[in-house]
């Protein structure tokens, strides 16, 4: 088989979702110089301290490890911004809040490699599972609206939808396989009570 | 409310979107979908950049650390591209596979592989034929033998529901839904749907929806 039986069923594993927001952008600020590094994707650099510099999370992580920069956590990854981000989760329980599609997977790689460079990182992480918790709570309960036409997700990540994509693709698919029968049973149904509303209409 | 989409490397409005990063949003596209898309040519492309980058770090070798630490992220970056190239092969050869004699019968889909590929699927269906043929079927009756009839053709289903993300304003839509009935929908960035890949088949060739 050309791809792995696990991959083939729930379309992406987690790691390939982290791999996949690796490449975001985030401002690292770098600890010495360096010379400008020419990649495939592009060219990052002069490293030139104390000037901020803009580099995908991988390479960013990658500099953390060696002791060559710190970075600069995204501008949602803070206590203010996520404790309102908790309250609208709480207030509006049919919409999710603006997080960036990668908000879980970029939060657990920075939290896991550079939590020195995050103040208050303890309480973020608790903040960030009570609003994962909450979000989860609310795909559940978007269940009831699963319908064979379409539902709107606005604000979910990436990480998220891959939770969820197994079970509402099935039941989206099943549904369908069903309605497609549908007419025939509604069509026999219908002359049913039409036969027993004019058999009524006799009496 | 504030837009956080600026980090975003999906974003249109980044001026420049570099091959690695097409590839990738290729290799997305292809994992999400139940059709086979159209082949990126950035393939034969990207694998020329690696082999130039390679002979790059091979020539700074023996040089001083910093130029070694510049190799080993040069290095990382190469197998992280590797292993999109790989993956999005692999997507496209696992779909040739199953779809292998549907893909035989419409020279529509001809157009949309490479000529590798083209090659495979058709060697591909013809040793999956000759084999059953030998292991089964010759033993069968004759008009049981046929594998080319309507009903022994595995074909993508269009309906499958995928997760899409819409990249511009697109406006009111009409998509099909249960049993042909056309439904309405506001399609306006950033937004989110489960839909089936039919409805939004041709956005995601425009490029103005994304597959998640």
């Amino acid at each position: 088989m050309a791809l792995p039986k696990y991959i083939q069923q729930s379309v992406f594993t987690p790691s390939e979702i982290e791999f996949i927001s690796e490449y975001e952008q985030i401002t690292i600020l770098p600890l010495q110089r360096m010379e400008a590094i020419t990649l495939l994707e592009g060219t990052y650099g002069p490293f030139r301290p104390p000037l901020t510099i803009k580099v995908p999370l991988w390479l960013a992580v990658t500099l953390k490890k060696k002791h060559k920069c710190s970075i600069q956590p995204p501008k949602w990854l803070n206590i203010e911004t996520l404790k309102k981000k908790k309250q609208r989760e709480e207030e509006n329980e049919k919409e999710f809040s603006d997080l960036p599609t990668h908000y879980f997977e970029i939060s657990s790689v920075l939290l896991d490699s550079a939590s020195d460079d995050i103040p208050y990182s303890d309480e973020i992480k608790i903040l960030l599972k009570d609003i994962r918790e909450i979000r989860r709570r609310k795909t559940k309960k978007g269940l009831e609206l699963l319908n064979s036409n379409y539902i709107q997700l606005d604000n979910l990540g990436l990480m998220e939808i891959n939770e969820i994509r197994p079970f509402f693709s099935k039941a989206f698919n099943d549904m369908r396989k069903l309605e497609e029968i549908l007419p025939r049973f509604q069509d026999s149904q219908a002359s049913q009570t039409y036969s027993m509303a004019s058999s009524s209409n006799r009496y | 409310m504030e837009n956080y989409n600026e980090n975003n490397i999906f974003n249109d409005e980044q001026e420049e979107i570099s091959d690695v990063h097409m590839l990738m949003k290729s290799w997305i596209n292809e994992r999400c979908s139940p059709d086979i898309l159209p082949y990126n040519n950035l393939v034969n492309d990207l694998l020329e950049q690696l082999e130039v980058q390679s002979e790059i770090i091979d020539s700074n070798k023996n040089e001083n650390v910093n130029a070694a630490f510049q190799n080993m992220l040069c290095q990382q970056e190469m197998d992280r591209v590797k292993f999109i190239l790989k993956n999005y092969l692999r997507t496209r050869l696992n779909k040739i596979e199953k779809y292998a004699n549907y893909i035989y019968q419409n020279p529509t889909y001809y157009e949309r592989l490479s000529d590798k590929e083209i090659t495979y699927c058709e060697q591909y269906k013809e040793l999956v034929d000759s084999h059953l043929l030998k292991s089964s079927l010759e033993t069968a009756p004759a008009f049981l033998q046929n594998l080319n009839e309507n009903n022994m053709i595995v074909k993508p289903t269009l309906d499958e529901p995928v997760f899409c993300r819409v990249k511009e304003d697109i406006g009111e839509v009409q998509i099909q839904g249960r049993q042909g009935i056309s439904i309405t929908i506001n399609m306006k960035k950033n937004n989110v749907f489960m839909l089936r890949y039919k409805a939004i088949e041709s956005f995601l060739e425009e490029g103005r929806v994304e597959l998640l």
